[in-house]
């Protein structure tokens, strides 16, 4: 096989939860296993992906994070806010167009794709990503996309649906976490759920009437199927 | 994607001595097109029965990366075997190369690697069928109730074919580890495929 680069071999282990996100549960995702936050607009699934992303800090875990619809800088500032140290490893694919992140000093890596719709260079991206990670993804690796919403509206069901799959296969083939973000109220539901059949756990999130955000969790051992507030 | 063993490969070299050695080495497992230039290559895809090219990377009077360019650009996207002396890289991975292939080319690597492009073909295509069975699937479930589904013939056999690509999908995961293999298939996501078309090959089979 002429195979130009791979990631490293795969990792054993899981990856475990940020206390919001398991509530006082004791769930951990397996290794290789591919989550859906999806939700409404406006329920801080982005944030809870950001928090999961850098949770795999204290056991050394490498993240690579794919920006779609935020600026990267602003992605970084929410890692750092969970503590996520300077000595981290984080390689970024930024399709937000974001100008002024420095490779050397705001993350281990930056790669640029012009748009949130050119699959084929976040692809690209991901693997340079992966590449440049190399041993440091040992003790794992987290690897965000934020989010389907935003290539949905660039490209359509089809390709990102594809996309996510083939991403999300080489997450589970490596032993990766795969954390992935779905605005549920700006796509037809039949999109939305087309989607969600292809992820291993889908964290559903809501707002009740009151405020009160509450989550689930489908899929996997870790299921829970009533709704519980965060 | 019609059966791998007769796949249509085209094979555009410097010389035609060179093109017709590749061609013998791919015979009799392949159909196997020499192509004269790089137009006579294009008009056996765009016109023509072509699944494979295998190109070199120095062409007499072109080169193998503006022939692949020029295919990619007719929305042509036959799987591309590059043989070329230089490292493969992801810049021609990104320009659509599928495999690189070092000189000197033996048999034995020439045939993997078109066996390999092909696989991968096989895998795509089984994920737009896996995708547009789940989509018709979702369909039917927005529209019956349980108990329709249940005694729906479409549906049952909708989720059959579902549940035998998921376990092809899932057992051909590992070639997805490699870059070449990865960044392909994201260049070939979104390919419109029957549910039922692929519901009896084994995607990537016999590696």
């Amino acid at each position: 096989m002429t195979d130009v680069g791979s990631a490293v071999e795969s990792t054993t282990g899981d990856y475990d939860l940020p206390d919001e996100l398991a509530t006082d549960r004791d769930v951990r995702f397996p290794a290789g296993s591919n989550v859906l936050l999806a939700g409404p607009s406006m329920t801080d699934k982005r944030r809870m992906a950001m928090e999961l992303l850098a949770h795999g800090e204290a056991r050394n875990q490498a993240v690579i994070l794919v920006s779609t619809d935020a600026p990267t800088p602003a992605l970084l500032a929410e890692f750092h806010a969970q503590g996520f140290g300077p000595d981290a490893t984080v390689a970024v694919v930024d399709c937000y167009g974001t100008t002024g992140v420095r490779s050397e000093t705001d993350a281990d890596f930056v790669e640029r794709v012009s748009s949130p719709a050119d699959l084929t260079g976040i692809g690209i991206g991901l693997a340079k990503s992966m590449q440049a990670v190399g041993d440091r993804a040992a003790a794992g690796l987290r690897l965000g996309v934020v989010s389907l919403s935003t290539m949905l509206q660039y490209t359509g069901l089809r390709r990102v649906f594809d996309f996510a799959h083939i991403v999300g296969g080489r997450a589970a083939a490596a032993g990766y976490l795969s954390v992935w973000t779905l605005d549920t109220d700006v796509h037809e539901p039949r999109t939305v759920n087309t989607l969600k059949s292809r992820f291993d756990y889908v964290v559903e999130i809501r707002e009740t009437e009151s405020g009160r955000r509450e989550e689930r969790v489908l899929g996997g051992p870790a299921e829970w199927r009533t709704w519980e507030p965060l | 994607m019609t059966a791998r063993d007769s796949a249509a490969v085209v094979v555009l070299a410097a010389t035609p001595s060179t093109a017709d050695d590749y061609a013998d080495m791919l015979r009799p497992e392949y159909a196997v097109e020499t192509a004269a230039d790089a137009g006579a290559a294009l008009s056996l895809f765009v016109d023509g029965p072509g699944e494979v090219l295998v190109v070199e990377r120095r062409l007499a009077d072109d080169s193998g990366t503006r022939v692949v360019d020029r295919l990619r650009a007719r929305q042509v996207d036959p799987g591309v075997v590059l043989v070329t002396d230089a490292d493969p890289d992801l810049e021609t991975i990104e320009r659509g190369v599928d495999e690189h292939l070092a000189r000197p080319v033996t048999a034995g690597a020439l045939r993997t690697v078109v066996a390999e492009v092909l696989d991968r073909a096989a895998y795509t295509d089984a994920l737009a069928a896996y995708r547009t069975a789940l989509t018709e699937m979702g369909e039917l479930e927005a529209t019956l109730t349980d108990a329709e589904l249940a005694a729906h013939d479409r549906y049952q056999e909708l989720a059959a074919t579902v549940r035998d690509l998921e376990t092809h999908l899932d057992d051909d995961e590992d070639l997805l580890v490699a870059d070449a293999e990865f960044v392909g298939a994201i260049r070939e996501a979104g390919e419109d495929v029957p549910a039922d078309a692929v519901a009896d090959d084994d995607p990537g089979g016999d590696r």
